[in-house]
């Protein structure tokens, strides 16, 4: 499926129009640094990691087959850069804390915070595969054709792997003591 | 029904895929089996969990700096193009640079036979060796350099001293820091105005150091004091001062390094 928008853009992109890929880093850069926040847990190091995604995406853009969606190609660079550097760190932390302390405040709703804290560690438990089938799915919003796309899986074994995932993660939070409502 | 099958229909029905006729067979199990129902409640309070966890916004520099880079190497490409493009049409113009720049090739690949045969002239003593990661040009010595800043931060068991140091376009920022096992030491400086040129550790240590875009971490692993010299080169006139960032275990300290003297008088 090829959208005509965005379409345009790339192809204002190719000619050299910067402004385009500016348009195209708006579009993406909240759910790209999400996707890798997620995944890596660490803010700092999800902001290098979306910064370089997008680089690498401008550098390589003639090679993008347009018959592809564009998301689908930036959100594989993303993975894979991500589990480059979780393969690179030589431990993975459970739970950033400069996204505990920069979204505290005197009027935070604690017990949201304590939600999102515990989400994110119950993540950072699971292996990297488990845990880029859940962000696709729970935090970029894809369809498992989409994922599917993404991850060059088979369609199934997106769903069955998501499914897992999800059992695990009940695990988790069960293991932990975490109220989920 | 079998357990596989079971758990496909939970998980259809609250990804919103199921059909009307499977959720009238998912909710018939449900009623005839109690353990169902619990897996159902537990995979229920997942996607809710997950669906209720928050969108976090993307740094807002973000954007600014990748098209800042994109700019950057843009502004590259275009000066090598042209750099080539002299060269070639001097080659098109006179053939004999064909032959000048064989025989340069030719005996610059002499000179490197010789020095692999004598041996490396770069591996004789005397020559620096501190261990350090970064790019290998050979940093100027930090006694020659004036300091221009330096905030010193403590906490808890720790004290971080950050300094820059100046002379020319050469910038050097020393970062001396000893601090409990997870403090995270991160030096964010402005891409578009600085580059590094290298980045040297004093002793060798266990710390994790990470060097990104426009910016340095260290976390700490170790007891002891350690020494990062950033070398940094001026790429234009303008520039913003270096953020420093400690995460410790008293919380998150901030601070900023000039990058320029200040004026005399002022």
């Amino acid at each position: 499926m090829v959208d005509h928008d965005e379409d345009g853009l790339l192809e204002r992109c190719l000619e050299g129009d910067g402004g385009a890929f500016g348009q195209l880093v708006d579009r993406y850069q909240r759910v790209l640094f999400n996707v890798s926040l997620r995944m890596v847990g660490n803010r700092e190091d999800a902001r290098d990691i979306t910064q370089t995604v997008f680089l690498k995406a401008y550098e390589n853009l003639d090679k993008f087959d347009r018959r592809h969606r564009f998301f689908s190609w930036v959100y594989r660079i993303m993975i894979n850069e991500s589990l480059n550097h979780l393969s690179r760190a030589r431990r993975m932390e459970p739970l950033d804390e400069t996204m505990a302390s920069e979204e505290g405040g005197p009027d935070e709703d604690c017990a949201r915070r304590r939600l999102h804290d515990s989400v994110q560690s119950a993540l950072m438990e699971l292996s990297p595969d488990y845990r880029q089938v859940i962000i696709l799915r729970h935090f970029a919003q894809l369809s498992y054709q989409e994922m599917s796309g993404v991850l060059e899986l088979p369609e199934k074994t997106v769903k069955s792997r998501l499914h897992t995932a999800r059992q695990l993660l009940g695990g988790i939070f069960s293991k932990s003591g975490i109220a989920l409502s | 029904m079998k357990d596989k099958e079971l758990q496909r229909l939970m998980n259809d029905q609250l990804d919103g895929l199921a059909t009307p006729e499977e959720s009238e067979r998912l909710r018939r199990e449900l009623a005839a089996d109690e353990g169902a129902r619990l897996e159902y409640r537990n995979l229920g309070a997942v996607f809710d969990a997950l669906n209720r966890a928050e969108v976090v916004e993307p740094p807002p520099d973000l954007k600014q700096n990748v098209m800042r880079a994109i700019h950057h190497r843009a502004e590259k490409v275009l000066v090598r193009k042209s750099w080539r493009e002299t060269v070639g049409a001097a080659f098109r113009k006179r053939p004999a640079f064909r032959y000048a720049y064989s025989f340069a090739a030719g005996a610059a690949l002499g000179v490197l036979t010789f020095a692999l045969l004598t041996g490396n002239p770069l591996t004789r003593s005397g020559i620096e060796s501190d261990p350090f990661t970064g790019t290998m040009l050979p940093p100027p010595g930090v006694d020659q350099l004036r300091r221009i800043d330096s905030s010193e931060f403590t906490f808890q068991d720790g004290r971080v001293l950050a300094e820059m140091l100046a002379g020319g376009d050469r910038l050097v920022a020393r970062i001396t820091a000893r601090g409990p096992k997870g403090t995270e030491v991160a030096v964010s400086f402005d891409p578009g105005s600085l580059n590094v040129a290298a980045l040297r550790q004093r002793p060798a240590s266990a710390n994790d150091v990470t060097l990104g875009f426009g910016r340095l971490s260290v976390r700490m692993q170790q007891q002891g004091e350690s020494q990062y010299l950033l070398y940094l080169a001026r790429r234009g006139p303008a520039g913003s001062p270096l953020r420093i960032a400690i995460h410790s275990p008293d919380g998150l300290v901030q601070g900023e390094l000039e990058i320029r003297a200040p004026r005399p008088g002022s």
